[in-house]
């Protein structure tokens, strides 16, 4: 069994380093892949382009995806990654500063697995970043991968 | 009434001719039978009158005979010759032998030359009786003695008809009586007379037998006094020197002229039908004046009023019943024209109405017939145009159309004037009379009536033009205004994104890095630059929540209220569990009174009562016995329920009390009690989108209590 990888799609180099920081702290030691747009993000979900011939059917073990990114916004991305046959049970949690209703709607709509919002106070933000991994990466029963 | 009397009035009308026709009618009828009653009786007249006077003539007549006869007698010769006893009982035996034949004589005397009675025969009640010598009497004093002494041989005397006097006295019952005698010569010596006394009742009851119902016959001697007459007082009365004054003419002037004809002559007065017939020269004559007398017939006027009377009653029948049918005749055709005038005034009313109608419109009217020739306009017609009448009536409508407008309005009329159900309304505009023009709506519909009639309603709608332009002008800004709300609106959904996404990294990677730089590099600073590094922490977290509580407000203000029902008490009671999990309070009586129910926007409502229990919660933080109530009020003020959330905490001076709800306004240190001052403006902006009111209440150090109605649910 491969190691759970995490993907995390965050666009502010302060939250990605805040992120890791947070996942450190809570002794979470899985290999973190960061996706700077949404387009990048797609292409490793999908092996192509930079990440070409990644096999797809390993998927990570979670998506930590920011909604506000450059060239494809997060919602998009999400939209995609449901469409795709390959990548619709993929467990994708939403991690971002909005709590825009709006936000919350479309992405549980588009099929996110949890929203969880960006605290500012940093302890907060080490509690949920731990939540988070407790329960992706160690409570949940990954779906079976599947055979193309 | 005046309707009532006006066909009364008619009917009059109608009536009296027909009325007047038959009354004349009728009157002639009854003047012809009148005529015919007249001529009858006036023949009656003449037929009694012819026969009476033959019958008179006669009976006279034979009195002179009857005198010569006795004249002659041999008795009577002989007596005249040589007068003895036997000769004068033989005279005395004629005598009465003449007198049985002819009962009419009253006496026969036989006087000698000296007027000594010497034979006389008494009529006594029919039979002749001698009178006895002693009983005759001398006649040498009488009147007739006098005339009769002076005849010649074979003269005859005739007294008038007269009453008979005995011994200077009239005769009681009155004796009408004629004397004829006759002078006796021998030997042209004067011997005596024979005197024949004549009833004159026999006489007279020739022409009584005369009298009928109808008629009266009188006899009028020639000195016109009555011998018989209207009654016995009228009678005779020249015998009598004190009723000498009363004749035919002092009771019947109006005879006068008839009195004096020789003729048969008919008179008729008011006191009825004469008929005069003169008796002229009747035999014998007077004592040798002639002797006219008059025979009148005479029918009163009262006779003929009475046999007139059942007639003219017949007529009168007859003519109510005439008069009955005229009336009815009369009515049934008033009836019939009353009728027809009714129906005339309906229809004049009726026209009367919809004229008023017409004249009463606001818009123009014009009736236009096959040709476009205007037929009628009413006088908001000839207002509108500005045109005279005389200008509009029987002229084309070219003359208030412009030519530019008749084409679309030749169309609608030959449309609308083919097809009877068809209306067609369109814009066009009005040549004025000054030349220019004003925007109408034409309304085109059939007339009814005549075939190809239209009817055209204009109405002037400059005025709506006018608004309509306004309105457009006005929609035109609003569209405007409402786009560039809608964009403001935009942007600040934009700003409050970054607000809420931009913002908040920063923020995040202050408190952040400050806390890993704490926790890793902590031992190389000192106490102070510990400090410092807190209070970066501290205040960016102070900053992520001012940013969150302007969201909120933010998120508020933009929220539509979409109101159902709310359970208010277990919302605030959920609010206070939530709250006590986040910072308990053990010895705090919080009282939510159950049962409060409100029409709100739920997540809106919650967002304000979580601000109002959180500030409460605040504030009594440094209070000993913390009591917090949530209930509703009632107030005469409000028409919606009050509810009312008070605490026992910090309060606050009610000179401030109007900065309570403006955004970042503090009344307390941050130190004692933390908060960005956007939590009551919040619940402000709540209260007021539903249409509320909030109000605050509190007094610096004894606790503050918030009421807020939710408005009217629409």
């Amino acid at each position: 069994m491969t190691e759970k990888i995490i993907l995390l799609v965050e666009d502010n180099p302060d939250d990605e380093l805040l992120t890791l920081d947070a996942l450190q702290a809570n002794s979470i030691g899985n290999p973190v892949v960061v996706a700077r747009d949404g387009v990048q993000a797609l292409d490793y979900l999908f092996g192509r382009g930079e990440y070409q011939g990644r096999e797809v059917a390993d998927h990570p073990a979670i998506v930590l995806l920011d909604l506000n990114l450059p060239k494809i916004d997060g919602l998009e991305v999400l939209r995609q990654i449901r469409e795709d046959q390959r990548t619709c049970l993929q467990p994708v949690a939403i991690l971002t500063s909005s709590i825009e209703d709006e936000d919350r709607i479309k992405g549980y709509e588009l099929g996110a697995n949890s929203y969880v919002r960006k605290p500012v106070d940093f302890e907060e933000f080490i509690r949920v970043a731990g939540q988070l991994g407790l329960y992706w990466l160690l409570l949940n029963q990954q779906p079976p991968k599947r055979k193309l | 009434m005046s309707f009532a009397r006006k066909h009364y009035l008619q009917l009059l009308l109608l009536l009296t001719p027909f009325l007047l026709l038959a009354f004349a009618v009728f009157y002639g009828l009854y003047l012809v039978e009148r005529r015919d009653l007249h001529a009858s009786i006036s023949a009656q007249h003449h037929t009694s009158l012819l026969r009476s006077e033959q019958t008179l003539r006669t009976i006279l007549l034979n009195t002179e005979k009857d005198i010569d006869y006795l004249a002659n007698l041999s008795s009577a010769k002989a007596w005249s010759h040589s007068p003895s006893e036997s000769v004068r009982q033989t005279l005395a035996e004629d005598f009465i032998n003449f007198m049985r034949r002819y009962p009419d004589y009253d006496q026969i005397r036989y006087l000698n030359h000296a007027g000594q009675e010497t034979v006389r025969i008494d009529n006594l009640q029919g039979a002749a009786t001698a009178v006895s010598q002693a009983d005759l009497q001398d006649k040498s004093r009488r009147y007739y003695w006098h005339f009769i002494r002076a005849l010649p041989p074979g003269g005859v005397y005739a007294s008038p008809l007269d009453l008979n006097v005995e011994n200077g006295v009239i005769s009681q019952p009155l004796k009408p009586m004629l004397r004829i005698a006759k002078a006796i010569y021998v030997e042209g010596r004067f011997q005596g007379a024979i005197i024949l006394n004549l009833q004159g009742q026999r006489l007279l009851s020739q022409l009584i037998a005369e009298n009928t119902d109808q008629q009266a016959f009188w006899l009028v001697n020639e000195k016109g006094f009555w011998m018989q007459g209207p009654s016995p007082d009228l009678e005779w009365t020249f015998m009598w020197p004190d009723k000498q004054h009363i004749n035919l003419l002092s009771e019947y002037p109006e005879l006068a002229n008839a009195f004096d004809a020789n003729t048969t002559t008919t008179v008729e007065t008011g006191a009825g039908l004469f008929t005069l017939a003169t008796l002229s020269d009747l035999q014998p004559p007077v004592n040798g004046k002639p002797r006219h007398w008059k025979i009148i017939a005479f029918t009163a006027a009262a006779y003929f009023d009475a046999t007139l009377k059942s007639y003219v009653y017949n007529l009168l029948q007859a003519f109510a019943a005439v008069a009955v049918l005229i009336v009815i005749t009369c009515t049934l055709i008033i009836k019939k024209d009353k009728s027809l005038d009714w129906a005339r005034q309906q229809s004049i009313r009726s026209e009367s109405q919809f004229r008023s109608l017409l004249e009463s419109a606001p818009d123009a009217i014009i009736t236009l017939d096959e040709s476009r020739v205007v037929r009628m306009a009413n006088s908001m017609a000839l207002a509108t145009t500005g045109q005279a009448l005389s200008a509009l009536m029987d002229h084309p409508i070219e003359r208030i159309f412009p030519p530019d407008q008749m084409p679309a309005l030749q169309r609608a009329i030959a449309e609308v004037g083919s097809n009877p159900d068809h209306i067609v309304t369109l814009e066009t505009e009005l040549l004025m009379n000054d030349g220019s023009r004003i925007p109408v709506e034409a309304r085109i519909s059939p007339a009814g009536g005549e075939q190809g009639l239209v009817t055209c309603i204009l109405r002037d709608i400059t005025q709506r033009k006018a608004h309509d332009a306004k309105v457009q002008s006005l929609n035109h800004s609003l569209q405007k205004r409402s786009r560039d709300l809608e964009s403001s609106n935009a942007e600040l959904e934009a700003f409050s994104y970054s607000v809420s996404h931009d913002l908040r990294a920063p923020l995040r990677a202050l408190d952040g890095f400050s806390k890993t730089l704490l926790e890793e590099y902590g031992e190389q600073l000192d106490e102070r630059g510990q400090h410092r590094l807190q209070r970066i922490r501290a205040a960016a977290q102070k900053m992520g929540v001012l940013i969150d509580d302007m969201l909120n407000l933010s998120r508020v203000s933009r929220t539509e209220v979409q109101r159902s029902s709310v359970d208010i008490s277990a919302m605030a009671n959920h609010i206070v569990q939530d709250l006590q999990q986040r910072s308990p309070k053990t010895n705090a009586t919080i009282q939510v009174q159950p049962g409060m129910q409100g029409e709100a926007d739920p997540s809106l409502l919650r967002i304000a009562l979580m601000n109002l229990l959180e500030n409460a919660w605040k504030f009594t933080g440094k209070t000993e016995a913390p009591s917090i109530e949530i209930k509703q009020i009632h107030s005469d003020d409000e028409q919606s329920a009050v509810y009312c959330v008070s605490d026992n905490g910090a309060g606050f001076n009610m000179e401030y009390q109007k900065k309570l709800f403006t955004a970042f306004q503090r009344l307390h240190d941050a130190r004692d009690y933390p908060g960005t001052g956007i939590g009551l403006a919040t619940v402000k902006r709540v209260i007021s989108k539903h249409g509320g009111r909030i109000w605050a209440k509190g007094e610096e150090g004894h606790g503050a209590s918030f009421h807020f109605t939710l408005g009217e649910s629409v």
